[in-house]
């Protein structure tokens, strides 16, 4: 876990070019007022990749979940003229659940076996607070439906490194706490 | 299709039950199972338990908020998506209305279709401006786009049959500022729909041509195809230039083939129809010699 501040700042980086490339983005917007979701699929894709990018950032920074608003805030975004779409927000977050299995068995093979108890937590409540919203038949839906793959995968990998014993011993408290929740 | 797709949310339904049933069971065992070591742990646990509930409620509390705005505006999208339907049955029928048109009773019918169509507007697309309400114009655009199509393709008909001219999306927009609140941004069809809409005029152009072949009002039928074919060269030019031109191009064969038909059909009975001269307009025309028969 110690590279992965140096990691985290190399990619912060990287934050300024895309908050640079929204404000092209949202002048070009500017130039028809009113008509945002008119060419809203031209950059919808690409929305939702740099949410799920900002987001997987920020939980790797404090374990927390980006909420919309903050994701807006990051990206210099003014809500009033060229907002952040919900729906691509929350798109988004299920491309960065689909990363989480990935990352969970790498840091298992570098040696931290606590990550996965700390994804496993973080995922479940994220899957809880996504059945909150009444979908429609629509890709949101779907992406929504694929988390709980991921939610299993994660499952797994803490199974098998809880059962060989590989997670330290204050592990017991983490459990308890996913139990409670 | 319908019934595929119910029965497999009624499948996620409830399996989504029993995951929930399943869960607290599993929890109980595992509380059982660690209770043995609960004492040495006290003081950590609770302190982990606290912040993770933090966390979670305020997931969750923003959740809520992500699912108060998509059930809100689900529900603007139904709605508006009923007054679509509504706007496409009604024009519907004053197509049908105009197609009703004779060699004797062109007045009356279009009489008629003007009324109902005045009709639609008052009632069903007055609907739709209202769950509107001056707002997501575009974001809702998927949603409407099918009735104003239809109401384009009504509107533009009535008019051709009355004058013989196109309506212009000016004029189309004109006709329905009345229908908005003065304090909202008023409902105004735009470019995309209005095109598409003229797309399928040329259908019920190509319809209406045939009719009146076999009624034997030849010149006006060839007046259709003129104007057909004038649509037909102009929105050649246009579709490249469109948004989302994928629905277009398929319009674009379909109205080709339109076009097609009425010249074949004109020519039919401008090459075999002078044989016939006395016969077309009288009431003892023997249709099936113009060769036209095929072409309905």
């Amino acid at each position: 876990m110690l590279w992965t501040h140096e990691v985290l700042e190399k990619t912060k980086t990287q934050i300024d070019v895309l908050k640079q490339l929204f404000s092209q983005l949202s002048e070009i917007v500017r130039e028809s007022p009113g008509q945002y979701y008119r060419y809203h699929g031209d950059w919808r894709t690409e929305a939702q990749q740099v949410v799920s990018l900002l987001a997987f950032m920020h939980w790797l920074e404090t374990g927390n979940l980006l909420i919309h608003t903050e994701v807006e805030e990051k990206l210099g975004l003014n809500a009033a003229e060229f907002g952040l779409d919900v729906e691509d927000y929350l798109i988004g977050i299920c491309f960065m659940s689909n990363e989480l299995p990935r990352y969970v068995v790498n840091q298992v093979t570098a040696g931290d076996y606590d990550c996965p108890r700390k994804v496993l937590k973080f995922l479940t409540d994220l899957h809880a607070s996504f059945r909150l919203l009444n979908l429609r038949n629509d890709f949101l839906r779907k992406k929504f439906d694929g988390m709980k793959y991921d939610l299993r995968k994660v499952e797994e990998v803490h199974y098998d490194v809880k059962i060989r014993g590989l997670a330290s011993k204050g592990d017991l408290k983490g459990d308890q706490a996913i139990q409670e929740t | 299709m319908l019934n595929c797709w119910t029965s497999s949310l009624l499948h996620y339904r409830h399996h989504l039950l029993f995951l929930q049933m399943a869960a607290p069971k599993s929890h109980r065992i595992r509380q059982l199972a660690d209770s043995s070591m609960e004492a040495s742990v006290k003081k950590p646990r609770s302190l982990a338990t606290d912040s993770a509930s933090a966390t979670d409620s305020s997931m969750k509390d923003s959740f809520t908020k992500y699912a108060e705005y998509l059930n809100h505006f689900n529900d603007k999208r139904e709605r508006v998506v009923k007054a679509s339907r509504d706007i496409t049955i009604n024009s519907k029928k004053v197509i049908f209305q105009v197609h009703r048109i004779g060699k004797n009773n062109k007045d009356e019918v279009l009489e008629k279709a003007e009324k109902d169509l005045s009709a639609v507007r008052d009632q069903q697309i007055a609907r739709l401006v209202n769950e509107l309400q001056g707002t997501d114009f575009w974001k809702l655009r998927r949603a409407y786009s099918p009735g104003i199509q239809e109401f384009v393709e009504a509107a533009t008909l009535c008019k051709f049959c009355t004058t013989g001219n196109l309506l212009n999306l000016e004029e189309l927009n004109a006709m329905l500022l009345p229908l908005s609140d003065p304090s909202l941004e008023p409902l105004q069809i735009n470019i995309l729909d209005y095109v598409l809409g003229l797309a399928d005029l040329t259908g019920e152009l190509m319809r209406l041509a045939i009719g009146r072949i076999s009624d034997g009002e030849l010149e006006y039928a060839q007046k259709i195809c003129r104007f057909v074919r004038e649509i037909y060269r102009e929105l050649t030019l246009v579709a490249p230039k469109m948004d989302d031109s994928s629905d277009m191009k398929s319009k674009m064969d379909v109205m080709l083939q339109s076009v097609m038909k009425i010249e074949n059909a004109c020519f039919s009975v401008h090459v075999r129809g002078s044989e016939y001269i006395p016969l077309i307009g009288t009431n003892d025309a023997n249709y099936g010699l113009l060769g036209v028969s095929d072409f309905d």
